[in-house]
């Protein structure tokens, strides 16, 4: 588990003006589902680029599988789906998957079971420019597939697919995980990534504004609502308290604010009845990703 | 070191095998080979030229078809070369290629030996077409006539002009990217461009002299040049004072000269470029 992946130094990319990644740093053990958030132009699908070799970094530098392999080499141990499904239109799932095969030198014998895997064995033999969007995208996942990669790049891969699609590729990003694969996906998808992800990093305009396991993020605290018939008194006893934050009203006699994690809530309830006010109520949730993510990147 | 030519060579043989422009270009090429000549057959020869008489035989044949090949390969060969580049970045599968695992040296690599597995078999088109009409018309027959005085360095000369054809539509594809501007650009530079550049720019801007022959174009075209009348050209013009007639032996060092420089340059574009 402890081992790196992908070690990322300084890397960045500039496009004229635009500062698309500026020093982005990042070590990826192995078996991280790592997920990369960011709002559109943040610079996700150009760090991709960046580390799959068909964009080059102004500067800094990256390294895959503790520099054992590099270029070309690593990039055969590694699965990607990029932006859109790139394949020959003239050609069918078969064919597009026969040159991938190719290109990694394995078998391709195995190619139906993957594409039996995204649910496109019956549709094998059609050519590609006539798959509906969502049967692209699962090509491609099967293309990522291919040659059983050690580590999987999926940038937004339930672009265009329906809700069973989202789910069947959950299912797989889910399954792939289990076998201790290395996955990095970017998604605008929060509640997807929160519910697949080990490892979260947020970009903006290029910067990485955080980046740690999932339960770092979201579980360094609490988000609070508390009520009773006196809420400025309530917000005077609570503003006492130091490990209380962002205290503040809603206007409409709501007391919100946040506690940390491991903070008992029940004393909170207690500290209000000593002081004579009775909570009408007192809620407290782990604050969900994509606010967090909201937080982090205004 | 084979073992990985033949495997890059099978990569584009995967690629294009079934691509029908491809296909369409090769038959057209093969077809219009075997048969542009046969328009010779329909016209009426006119009082004291002779030449339609030994145009089939052995060796005026290879100079005849030659001249048919430039032009078909100026067009066939020349989109395939571009097409072979543009439809990979048309479609992102260039990038696809190499995050799959394909270095960009291998891919430039496997475009190359691609044409020049096609500059062969275009060749081979040649070659057989040549024989055909030889056997069929010619009279005597030795091994001296066939080729004649030029000697077989002619089938030489056809490989490097389909080549040179083929490397000039790749580099275009890897520098335009876009097909339908890249066989724009290449049109109008093989057919106005470099003669603006030729006679306008180097000649009269720049004041240079002969070496305004040494242009890829212009030596693809005197590779396999028109089979009549070039000696009497080339005396009218070294009397003029500029000599702009290219020998095509001389035109074949330059067609190669080029394929390496455009080669080199794709090489170049390449590995710069972002996918």
């Amino acid at each position: 588990m402890n081992e790196i992946v992908l070690e990322i130094d300084s890397l960045s990319k500039r496009y004229g003006q635009i500062q698309a990644v500026e020093n982005l740093s990042l070590n990826i053990s192995r078996g991280t589902v790592c997920g990369i958030l960011g709002p559109n132009g943040s610079g996700k699908t150009t760090s991709l680029s960046m580390l799959l070799g068909i964009v080059r970094p102004d500067s800094g530098s990256y390294s895959w599988f503790g520099g054992r392999m590099n270029g070309a080499k690593a990039r055969k141990r590694i699965g990607a789906l990029l932006e859109t499904p790139n394949f020959y239109p003239w050609m069918n799932a078969e064919e597009n998957l026969r040159i991938l095969s190719h290109i990694k030198g394995v078998n391709p014998s195995l190619q139906d079971e993957l594409l039996d895997i995204v649910g496109l064995a019956d549709r094998k033999h059609s050519p590609f420019n006539t798959y509906s969007l969502g049967m692209k995208q699962r090509l491609a996942l099967a293309g990522a597939l291919v040659g059983d990669p050690d580590v999987l790049i999926l940038d937004e891969p339930a672009n265009g697919l329906d809700p069973q699609g989202i789910s069947e590729v959950r299912s797989v990003v889910r399954q792939i995980a289990a076998l201790g694969k290395t996955i990095i996906m970017a998604s605008h998808i929060l509640d997807e990534v929160e519910k697949v992800c080990t490892h979260v990093a947020i970009l903006k305009k290029g910067v990485l504004l955080a980046y740690g396991s999932t339960g770092s993020i979201l579980d360094n605290c609490l988000e609070c609502e508390a009520s009773c018939d006196d809420p400025d008194r309530l917000f005077a006893v609570f503003s006492e308290l130091s490990f209380i934050k962002n205290l503040r009203q809603n206007g409409q006699g709501v007391v919100l604010f946040e506690i940390p994690v491991g903070q008992d809530p029940a004393s909170l309830n207690q500290l209000a009845f000593s002081k004579g006010l009775i909570l009408r109520q007192l809620h407290c949730k782990r604050r969900s990703l994509e606010a967090e993510f909201l937080k982090i990147t205004n | 070191m084979v073992g990985r030519l033949v495997w890059l060579l099978k990569l584009e043989w995967l690629k294009f095998k079934n691509l029908r422009v491809f296909r369409a270009l090769a038959i057209a090429y093969t077809l219009l080979l075997m048969a542009g000549l046969l328009v010779f057959k329909a016209m009426p020869e006119l009082p004291g030229e002779t030449f339609l008489q030994d145009l089939f035989a052995f060796p005026v044949i290879w100079k005849w078809l030659g001249y048919g090949g430039n032009w078909l390969s100026f067009f066939c060969l020349g989109f395939m070369g571009i097409l072979s580049v543009t439809t990979e970045f048309t479609n992102r599968t260039a990038r696809q290629n190499l995050i799959t695992g394909l270095s960009r040296d291998d891919f430039l690599k496997s475009k190359v030996l691609f044409l020049l597995a096609v500059a062969m078999a275009a060749t081979v088109v040649y070659v057989l077409v040549g024989f055909a009409y030889g056997l069929l018309h010619s009279k005597l027959l030795s091994a001296a006539l066939i080729f004649g005085s030029a000697g077989p360095w002619v089938i030489g000369r056809y490989f490097l002009m389909c080549l040179g054809y083929l490397t000039l539509g790749l580099s275009a594809g890897f520098l335009f990217r876009k097909s339908g501007l890249t066989i724009f650009a290449y049109i109008i530079y093989v057919s106005f461009g470099e003669l603006f550049i030729r006679w306008v720019i180097h000649l009269k801007v720049l004041g240079g002299g002969r070496s305004m022959v040494y242009y890829p174009a212009n030596a693809l075209g005197y590779i396999m040049p028109v089979p009549i009348g070039m000696d009497e050209l080339a005396v009218m013009t070294r009397e003029s004072g500029i000599d702009f007639i290219m020998r095509p032996t001389e035109a074949a060092v330059t067609v190669i000269v080029y394929t390496v420089l455009m080669i080199g340059g794709s090489w170049l574009l390449v590995r710069k470029r972002d996918f």
